[in-house]
């Protein structure tokens, strides 16, 4: 392009980019003079706008925020359905507790009963007290008419022991063996007596009516089992 | 042109073609939207309108109401010992069929962690060993082609654990909650006992059954196929209420002890019956109701019907002389009569035309009134008692509590027999001062005595002392008001001539040495069972201790012992049961000497 036709470009107005002529494209072509132009100015050009790097890592973001949520609430998921096993292994396991502690509670009533009470003392050759005194602490004085026990002292008649812990495949064998208890206990403990003192008699004697359906019966207790 | 043309033909063609295509796509578009607008419809139909009520049904099928039992509540003594209570215990069962279709079994043991392969009578015979029973027994119980039958009934949690963990094929086990009585015979009468379906039949069991029984509860909620509750689902829980704790006044220590005392009087005496009750005089509180042969309430059945009951509170008794007492506060308050007043009492008393002799042979006697109720004299007892008009003696009789129930909570209790006295015949008018052609349980008779110790304020039996609820409320028993009968005078000029019974009178085995007691004998005829006449006797003593302040009353009665009547005696048996009371409750022994009422004037 001639020099002339460089000058017949019309210059641009205001903000928008005049197109740039070869010349200025190429300066080194231009001879030196030229380039003294007052009116030279910075050349402005058109920029492509940048490519949009940042695009694909916010899809995989989100996909990952997703499935990072999905899988947080799969999780939660399973962790309370877990749970859920785990409550009902342990309730499993208070059940089992909670039976177990009635049993106990159970043995230990039928222990504190007077008459398992009464056939433990008449074993180990104890005897009803005889005549009581009193004794005044104050005073330090003894009223009544306080003997010694004997061997010999007589008790009352013994009463059967309560009748649980037996299955019932077998109930008349367990009524008789209830009515025969009061007269069986009392053969045993005059058998005892007539022995006065001679405790190993006494508690030969004794378990006849001591071992009874408390908690052995048919079924033996875990207790006793272990010992 | 020719270009043209060509370009217009080419045009044409594509454009039928696609005209042609637009037409498929409009098909198959008109196809889709009908295909989604079906499935929209159904959509609609399932999930906004449930036409078939699908939501409904799925959700009945995954909901799951369990019934929360409420435990029946426990039933304890004074001390807070239990005397029934509700546990659980277990039915062994067995499907024979299931039983029979696995002649070999594997088996995962838990402690060995090793599967073992058991066959089916190697599986039987360890349960047989679990249950102690013979092996037959188990075989038997397990062969067959029933799809039900019982092994072994009422077993202990425990040993159903042991078969549980067997896992022998077609062997199973039934819960079922069983009320059970520790203390067994000891209280079994006022305890009572339950039928199959949980309710009271008899005693504290039968009265209290409202408040033993709870309200069930129940727990809904959503439950996969494999019974795993679903978390997201509601669970609605309604809780079970258990039933009230029942506190009873009972001491079970003295209870037993009475109940001891009482089989040992009737064993004694080949009695009938005996019955001993042990009474608090200041609140009524029944201490202890004991009754021979009481039954185990564990199993009832194995009692006699007659003794299924408590005799103390059902049986009717002619009272005997016993009932002298109720005469001498009635002379006395009335202001005729002082303990020592003097009677000049015959060998035999005739009045109105009817005779009266003593229990023992005497002249005539100076005697006091002390003297009279000391020696237990009909004569003098009449003597002075024919003073009062009849209705008096009715009255006298109607306020100490004769002929009406007392009101404790106990079932079955009998009011007794007292006739209004326009029925009395010749000799009734004046039996009844002495305690015959009337009749009274031998609870009302103890309570005339609690009626004296206490200053003259009749009260109420009371026996519960107090119901817990499930939540820990208390709620305790009040004591209701008392009926004033006589006034503290006359009841301290009675308890004077009941001392004098055990200081003064030939019969002296009224006797605990360190406290004043006193208290009255008591012989009756028994009426016949068939109604005609009498037959045997009924021999009682109530007494009262300690006579400066009186506690407690014990009231013994036996029915018809055989033998002497003069050879019966309920002095030794007061002496030990009141004995055992005094210790039990800590009673201070008495500082005072023992009145000692003469019996004579000069």
């Amino acid at each position: 392009m001639s020099q002339a036709a460089a000058r017949m470009v019309t210059p641009t107005v205001g903000n928008t980019a005049r197109a740039l002529s070869l010349d200025e494209l190429h300066p080194a072509t231009r001879p030196p003079t030229e380039r003294k132009s007052p009116h030279a100015r910075t050349p402005l050009s058109l920029v492509v706008s940048a490519p949009r790097r940042s695009r694909t890592p916010v899809v995989v973001s989100l996909f990952l925020l997703v499935v990072g949520a999905l899988a947080a609430v799969l999780m939660m998921s399973v962790s309370v359905s877990q749970g859920q096993y785990q409550l009902v292994d342990l309730k499993n396991q208070q059940t089992a507790l909670e039976k177990s502690n009635q049993a106990l509670q159970l043995d230990l009533s039928a222990q504190e009963a007077p008459q398992s009470l009464v056939a433990r003392a008449t074993g180990m050759g104890m005897v009803p007290a005889g005549a009581t005194g009193q004794i005044d602490l104050q005073t330090r004085k003894v009223t009544g008419n306080p003997l010694p026990a004997t061997a010999a002292t007589k008790g009352l008649v013994i009463l059967p022991p309560a009748d649980i812990n037996k299955p019932e495949a077998q109930p008349a064998k367990a009524a008789s063996a209830a009515q025969d208890g009061g007269t069986a206990a009392k053969a045993a403990a005059r058998a005892a007596k007539a022995k006065a003192g001679a405790s190993s008699g006494t508690a030969a004697a004794a378990p006849a009516a001591v071992t009874p359906n408390l908690n052995g019966g048919t079924i033996p207790a875990p207790a006793q089992k272990a010992s | 042109m020719a270009q043209d043309s060509t370009n217009t033909a080419r045009g044409a063609t594509a454009h039928q073609l696609n005209k042609v295509g637009r037409g498929r796509m409009r098909i198959g578009f008109i196809a889709m939207i009908v295909f989604l607008l079906v499935i929209a419809g159904k959509l609609v139909m399932i999930q906004g309108l449930d036409v078939g009520k699908m939501a409904e049904a799925a959700e009945t099928q995954r909901t799951v109401k369990q019934v929360l039992p409420a435990v029946r509540g426990k039933i304890v003594d004074a001390n807070g010992k239990v005397l029934a209570e509700s546990i659980l215990r277990y039915d062994i069962t067995v499907n024979q069929v299931n039983s029979a279709l696995y002649p070999e079994y594997k088996h995962y043991d838990q402690a060995t962690q090793k599967t073992l392969t058991y066959t089916r009578a190697e599986g039987l015979q360890q349960l047989a060993d679990v249950l102690s029973l013979p092996i037959d027994q188990v075989q038997k119980a397990a062969t067959g082609t029933k799809v039900f039958n019982y092994i072994v009934r009422d077993v202990s949690p425990a040993v159903e654990g042991k078969v549980a963990a067997l896992g022998v094929p077609g062997i199973y086990s039934q819960a079922q909650t069983k009320r059970v009585y520790p203390m067994g015979s000891v209280g079994g009468p006022i305890v009572g006992f339950v039928g199959s379906d949980g309710k009271g039949l008899a005693g504290i069991e039968q009265t209290m059954n409202a408040k033993l029984t709870g309200t069930d509860g129940s727990r809904t909620y959503q439950a996969g196929k494999n019974g795993i509750i679903i978390p997201t689902a509601p669970v609605e829980t309604v809780p079970a209420v258990d039933g009230q704790t029942v506190k009873l006044t009972i001491n079970e220590d003295i209870q037993y002890y009475a109940q001891q005392a009482a089989q040992q009087q009737k064993e004694q005496y080949s009695a009938d019956w005996a019955s001993i009750t042990v009474l608090e005089v200041k609140t009524g509180k029944v201490i202890a109701i004991a009754d021979s042969d009481s039954y185990d309430p564990n199993n009832p059945g194995a009692s006699k019907t007659a003794d299924v009951g408590s005799r103390t509170v059902s049986d009717v008794v002619e009272p005997g002389s016993t009932e002298k007492i109720v005469t001498t506060s009635g002379v006395m308050e009335k202001g005729l009569y002082n303990p020592m007043s003097h009677f000049l009492v015959p060998p035999s008393l005739t009045i109105g035309g009817q005779t009266f002799d003593d229990a023992f042979v005497h002249g005539t006697e100076k005697r006091t009134l002390a003297g009279i109720i000391a020696d237990s004299m009909n004569t003098g007892t009449v003597m002075a008692g024919s003073k009062m008009t009849k209705k008096e003696r009715y009255d006298w009789l109607h306020k100490f509590g004769v002929g009406q129930r007392t009101g404790i909570d106990l079932p079955g209790e009998s009011p007794g027999i007292l006739v209004p006295w326009q029925q009395w015949d010749g000799r009734q008018e004046y039996t009844v001062l002495f305690g015959q052609g009337v009749a009274q349980t031998p609870l009302q008779s103890a309570f005339i005595y609690q009626t004296v110790a206490n200053d003259g304020m009749r009260l109420k039996p009371q026996i519960i002392d107090s119901t817990t609820a499930a939540d820990g409320t208390v709620d305790t028993v009040r004591q209701a008001p008392g009926i004033k009968v006589i006034s503290p005078k006359t009841a301290a000029e009675d308890r004077l001539m009941l001392e004098g019974v055990a200081t003064m009178s030939h019969y002296n085995a009224i006797n605990i040495p360190g406290y004043r007691v006193g208290g009255k004998t008591g012989t009756s005829e028994a009426p016949a069972a068939n109604g005609v006449g009498f037959d045997g006797y009924t021999s009682s003593f109530i007494g009262m201790a300690p006579m400066e302040d009186p506690q407690y009353v014990v009231a013994i009665t036996v029915q018809r012992p055989k033998g002497s009547i003069y050879g019966v005696t309920q002095g030794a048996t007061f002496n030990q049961v009141m004995g055992q009371v005094l210790r039990t409750y800590n009673v201070p022994p008495s500082t005072t000497p023992p009145a000692m009422p003469p019996k004579f004037y000069k």
